[in-house]
This record gives C-alpha cells, structure tokens and sequence, in this order.
C-alpha cells in the first residue's frame, strides 16, 4: 500500500505519529481533571492536527477522515463550542485507539477500514448533538410524559428540576434525574449562559443531592467538579509562573535530542561487549607478566593498562546509557488502563506514578509494560473495593495506586501498591492445595509470605482467568516470567484490608553480568552471581538424605540438593563446592566440582536454533576464546524439580 | 580441488545464456554432496563443538567463530548417515534461522554445473527430502542439498 519510494517518510511518520498519539491521549486524560485548561486542547489539537497532516501527505485516507472528525471536535471543544464531558472524552480516545490501530495497520500493509460507528459518533457530536449510546435514551419529554409531569415540557432544565424537588423523596423519578444530567452536560449553548445556567444547574443537584435526592452517582459528578474548578484555578495560577520556563526547555530539549536507530547502538553495544572480553585478556596477561617478570616495562604496561581498564569501564557505562530510557514513557500507559477498567468495573482509582525519570534498559522497559498492566489490572480488579464498600470501610471513596520507580544499589525498582482489600491467605492456600502446587503438610510449615508467593507459580491461576473469583494470581505468571528473563526479584507484601504492594527489581545492567565460574567434569560454567546467596565447601557441607533426595544442612536449615553434574548430563568425580542459590523466595543448594571465582561475562544468546532453552540464559566468550554455558538456575530447577 | 567445466557439448548452446550454478562439494560417509556455493560463507578446519545441554540431539553444539557463537549441526544424524569416519571440516552457511555450520567429512571443492544438467531426484530414501536435484559429475552422483530445509528440520 505504501510505495517504496515513500517508506522512509512513513516509517519517520509512524514514529511521530506515535509520539502524538501518546501526547494526545496523556492530555485527554488530564483534561478529564481540567476541562477547562486552554494549554491541554491546543495541545492535544496540534497533536491531532499533525497527525492529519502526515497522514494527508501519504495518502492514508482512513487516517486522514478519522483524525479530521476528531480535530473537529477538539476544534469546537477549543473554541467553547463543546464543553468535554466523559462521554466525549470516551470517543476521543476511542478515535486515539482506532488511529494506533489504524497505523499499526498501514505499517503491515494490511487492508485498514474507517470505523463507521466511530466516524457518526464524531460527526454528531460536532453537530452538537449527543453521544450515540448504543441503548436508545428517552428524551426528558418523553419520560415527563410517563411520569405525570408533561405540563413541564418545555420548560428550562431548572424549572423542571425546581418542580422535581417539590416532590416526595420516593417519588422522585430517578430515570428522569440522570436524563436531566445529560441534557445539562450534552447541551450546547453560547458559552456564557450555558455556563450559568449549569452552574445553576450543579448548585441545586448538589442540594438535592444532600437530601438524599440523587442517585450517589450524581453527587460524585457535582462535588468533583466543584474540587476539580478549585484545583484548576490553583494550578492555572502555578503554571502561569512556571510556563515561560517550561516551554524554554522544551525548546533546547528538542535540538538536543538525536534519533538514532537502535540497531546502531545494538551493533555498538556488541563493540563494546567484545571490547570489555579483550580487556579481561589484557588484565590477566599484563598481571601474569608481572608476576613471572618477564619484562622490566611490565610496569609501565600495567600502567597502561590499569588506565584502559577504567577508560572501557566509561565506555561501558556510556554505551549502556544510551540505551537507557526514562520509565515515563512506560508509565504514561497506565493511567490509561486505570482509568477504562474503573469506569468499566464502577470503581473510582487514582492512579500515582513516582519516580518517571528513573531510567531503564530499552529492551526492559518494552517487556515490562505487559505485567505492570496485569499488576494494575490485579489492583482495580481484585484490589480496590467499590466506593460504597469502601467508604463503609473509612477509605477514601476513591482508591489509590501508587506506581512507583527508583533506583537502590546497581538495581533499579519498580512497585505497584494499592489500598485495596489485600489479599486473603486462607484462598491462596486453599487454592495451592486445589491446584495441587503444595501438599497440605508443606503448606502448614510455610510463612505467610512464602504461601503469598505461591500466586506466581504458573498455572495458579489460569482457570480463573475469566471468571469473576476474587483473589489475585491472573496473570501473576506472566509477571514472574520478565522477572525471571531479566534477572529481576519479585516481592509481595500483603495486609488484609490494608493493600497490596508488588516490588520488582532489575539490574541496571543488561548485557553484561557478573557470575561464578565453576567447572563440572573439565568443563566450565557461569552461574549469575546475583543468585548466588553462599558457597560452602564440599568437605563442610552436611550433606543428609531426606525422602530418597539429597538435602543440604546449613545452621539448622534443609535445602534442597541438585547434583549440577547430573542435571547438566556430565560425569562429575566430587563435590567440590555446593553453591546455595536464591530462586524466586526460596534457596536451592547445587552442587559443583569446583570453582573458578567470578568474571563479568557478556551474555550472548544462543540464537534462533536453539530458541529458549529452560536452564541456559546464553553463553559467553572468555578471555581464551572458549565459550562457557551461562547457566540459569530457575530454569535448572524448574526442569528437574518442577513447580515448588 | 576440481574445478569443473561444463561439458564440451554444451559450449554451442552458450550463446543462449546457459545458467550455470556453483556448488561446494564434500563427502560426508563417502556420498558427494553439494551445497550453493551462494549460502556458503566459510569453511572451516574442525573443532570440537561445545555441547549444550537440553537442545536438539541433532544440534553438536556450539563454535566460537572470532567472537560470534555458531550452532554447528550433526549433518550425519539429520541424513541418517552412520558415523564411521572423522569429520574433517565445518562449512558455514547462511539460513533464515541465521548462520550454522554443517560437520563433513571432506571438502571436494567448487563444482560448477549448467542448470540443465540438473536432474530431479528419482530417490526415496534416508535423505530424500532434503535433495531436490541430483547431477553427475566425473560420473559420480552428488545429491544436491537444500540447507533451508535442513535447518527447518532441527
């Protein structure tokens, strides 16, 4: 569909569209809070306005129609001619959707069709008119007509509400009520007046509202609007001050930023892996020269060398810094997510983000975005009571998610933490117990947290998946498996009516890795040091059988003991060393022949012949130019013991 | 090695653009095999694959080729072929899986053969379905490999 010609102008177009679609959509969702705020619709209109235009140069018709109706309407909501309601908020960002849709589309070279429903939707409501809604409403004078109250017809929203109130309580018709609240919010009108008279309007269903009059719905809307105003106002008068400055920045920021294609600083992150691999030679060489003194300029050449050391080691870091990502990108998804589920599920959530400027691995920001969405899914679903429910309770009507980043150590965090419910032990052990993932004995020797992390194992909770069963674990597993790709943690931490927190960590690092070198029947292996908890020496280990399997003693602790030798298929004459590793939240003893220290390896994958083979993350070159195995303890465990 | 030129009787037809192929010949159990010449990237002499644990039986190991990990197939096992003599040397060739590298026996050389010689393969056998064509060359047989299919089947 795109002629060769123009292919780089579209896949540069994409690209930008992709940002404004971004933009588009984080604007439209702080308009929801500031309707008002001029700075966000002009924004969000230039979005949509250069989208069009990309789209009218390349021909990509379906685009081009969508995104005209859309700008149509930000035009009207610019100039005052609409006010945004949820409604029409809805169809903006159901139009932002259909657009990624509809790139996505063109990037394939697939057929791409307008939406039709969306399109009429678009262009009624730039003819002022209402949102369709699937369910035909009744109009105010029809529903008048049914309820008695047809000598009203005709007259002002006010009056007919003035009127209502005169009634008793448990007459009022409540079907009429909400026609009358969308009649206010749809209604077009010269700006001032409709203002007043909405204002008007919200004074007295607040009223009505403190007499219990209105559905609570209603009483949300009106007292959310009156805060939101005030907050406005007091942001309006913050930004006024700060604006000039921002938008200085926003200036320099865009000349100073390059786009370069990743594939580049793939091909240099390769450069510098292989560089750091020659280095590691140098090292040894230069220090075994000097050890057997075979130069009298061995120290000057030690010299050199210490400083090509630290110079790769800045290389490295510099490298590894341009693949760095700020996490805002990541998170400007979330608000999103937070916001359609909790409309769709009847719940209020506010969803906090902290810490956007930590940066993260490219590949690792890409992957992360799936779990974050199950977590957040997890917490307005499972977490996050109804307001009702919730305000029973003493929380705050609206729930609170908290996503939060930040670095500690050489490792970078992630959490998600809600105020919700939390999640009750008593169904995850009885689940575990269903599902067959423990036996009851274990299960009565496990601490609270341990049985929490049951959730994690694969298949606890797939059946459920669909169903409406409370308790979390959907798509629990899919969070353990990023985890576990990117050498991450997971911890989860749990009060029962107090809230839910998950805390994933990840090294900085991505490529390269610091690990143990040990050696089975002549040959060398590399186990990921950030596993590795203790090492104990074959002679001192205790070494007992319990059940037929071998288990080792450490200070009154049982651990589980897999011959590495065995599992990997190679003759091992001794155990030479028994290394205790940490998977997921319990420890695992292996046991080796010996060990070589440790060496900051470089991760090369293993490519497309093998796939993913479970146990082995890659294998790395050393300094002889032999290749050692990387071994990857989860998946070693996981193949021989199965699910624990 | 055997640099093979078209036969004589061809040289009149040449005129009408003959296609010629090329192909890297080698021995692998005896039996001449070709592979295009166009999918060969180097050939090596051979060194012991390190095995990886939990892959495909079909799968040797792999090799470190200046800094770039190769998988290196098991050419006999993937032919059905008994193991009787020492392989020799690697070839390394390009898939679409990416590059891997096949143990033979014996490099015979370039063979260049007119496309018409070609004949489709009347065997069914062992191997058959990696071997579209067949040609004679000095009168030997040389099944003629497609290595995509190869690397599809491990």
């Amino acid at each position: 569909m795109i002629p060769d010609e123009l292919r780089e102008i579209f896949e540069e177009y994409v690209v930008e569209a992709k940002e404004h679609l971004e933009n588009l959509e984080q604007k439209l969702l702080e308009l929801e809070k500031n309707p008002k705020d001029k700075e966000l619709i002009n924004s969000a209109f230039r979005s949509m306005h250069t989208i069009k235009g990309g789209a009218g140069f390349l021909g990509l018709n379906v685009i081009v129609e969508t995104a005209h109706l859309a700008e149509e309407v930000l035009g009207k909501l610019r100039s005052g001619e609409l006010e945004l309601t949820p409604e029409i908020n809805d169809l903006l960002l159901k139009s932002v959707d259909f657009l990624k849709y509809a790139l996505e589309c063109y990037l394939r070279d697939e057929e791409c069709s307008l939406d039709q429903e969306l399109c009429e939707s678009l262009k009624a409501i730039s003819a002022g008119g209402k949102v369709q809604t699937k369910k035909e409403e009744k109009s105010i004078e029809e529903l008048l007509d049914e309820f008695g109250l047809s000598h009203l017809k005709g007259r002002p929203v006010e009056d007919i509400l003035e009127e209502l109130v005169l009634l008793p309580p448990n007459k009022r018709p409540k079907e009429l009520i909400s026609a009358l609240e969308r009649e206010i919010y749809a209604e077009k009108a010269p700006a001032k007046i409709e203002e007043e008279v909405e204002e008007e309007a919200n004074k007295l269903m607040l009223e009505y509202a403190k007499e219990g009059l209105l559905g609570e719905e209603a009483l949300e809307v009106v007292t959310k609007e009156e805060k939101k105003e005030k907050v406005e106002e007091e942001k309006r008068e913050e930004k006024k001050e700060v604006k000039p400055k921002e938008e200085k920045k926003r200036e320099e920021e865009g000349e100073r930023v390059l786009r370069i294609d990743v594939q580049k600083i793939e091909n240099l992150m390769n450069l510098v892996g292989e560089l750091v691999l020659e280095r590691n030679r140098l090292l040894r060489l230069s220090q075994s020269m000097a050890e057997e003194g075979l130069s009298k300029k061995s120290e000057e050449l030690e010299a050199v060398v210490s400083s090509i050391d630290r110079v790769v080691g800045d290389l490295q870091l510099a490298v590894m810094k341009t693949r760095m990502q700020p996490v805002k990108k990541l998170f400007q998804k979330f608000p999103r997510v937070a916001r359609d589920l909790s409309r769709m599920l009847g719940k209020e959530v506010e969803l906090i983000t902290e810490g956007e400027d930590t940066e993260m691995d490219k590949s690792l920001i890409e992957k992360l975005e799936e779990p974050l969405i199950h977590l957040i899914r997890n917490a307005v679903d499972h977490g996050i009571e109804p307001p009702d429910e919730r305000e029973r309770l003493g929380k705050p009507r609206a729930g609170r998610i908290k996503l939060k980043a930040y670095y500690q150590g050489d490792r970078v965090f992630i959490s998600v933490e809600d105020d919700g419910r939390g999640i009750d032990v008593e169904k995850v052990k009885a689940k575990a117990i269903e599902k067959g993932l423990v036996t009851k004995d274990r299960l009565e020797k496990m601490t609270e947290k341990e049985i929490l992390s049951l959730v994690f194992s694969p298949g606890f909770s797939t059946a459920d998946r669909v169903s409406e069963v409370s308790g979390r674990g959907v798509g629990m597993d899919v969070v353990m498996d990023v985890v576990m790709r990117f050498r991450g943690t997971v911890d989860l931490f749990s009060e029962k009516g107090r809230g839910t927190k998950v805390i994933m960590s990840f090294p900085l690092t991505i490529g390269i890795i610091k690990s143990l070198l040990v050696s089975l029947g002549g040959r060398l292996f590399a186990i990921p040091i950030h596993s590795v908890l203790e090492i104990v020496s074959g002679d001192e280990a205790q070494i007992a059988l319990v059940s037929g399997e071998e288990v080792l003693i450490l200070r009154g602790n049982t651990i589980p003991l897999i011959n590495l030798g065995e599992v990997l298929g190679i003759q091992t004459q001794k155990v030479g060393f028994v290394i205790v590793v940490m998977i997921g939240n319990r420890r695992v003893a292996m046991a080796v022949e010996d060990m070589l220290g440790d060496e900051e390896v470089v991760i090369k994958p293993l490519g497309k012949f093998f796939g993913d083979v479970e146990g082995i993350s890659g294998a790395t070159i050393t300094g002889d130019g032999s290749i050692v195995l990387i071994l990857d303890p989860v998946g070693l465990v996981r193949r021989f013991v199965g699910v624990f | 090695m055997a640099d093979l030129a078209i036969p004589k009787k061809d040289k009149d037809v040449q005129k009408t653009a003959v296609k010629i192929i090329e192909l890297l010949g080698f021995y692998v159990e005896g039996e001449l095999f070709g592979l295009p010449l166009k999918e060969v990237l180097e050939v090596l002499r051979s060194v012991e694959p390190v095995p990886v644990p939990f892959s495909s039986p079909l799968i040797k190991g792999i090799i470190n080729v200046r800094g770039e990990l190769i998988p290196v197939l098991d050419l006999k096992s993937i032919l059905n072929l008994k193991t009787t003599k020492k392989e020799e040397r690697i070839i390394i060739l390009e898939s679409p899986r990416g590059k891997a590298g096949v143990l033979v026996d014996e490099v015979y050389g370039v063979i260049r053969l007119n496309e018409e010689s070609l004949e489709p393969n009347p065997m069914v056998g062992m191997y058959s379905k990696f071997v579209r064509n067949v040609a004679y060359v000095d009168g030997t047989l040389i099944s003629i490999l497609e290595f995509d299919r190869i690397a599809e089947s491990v």
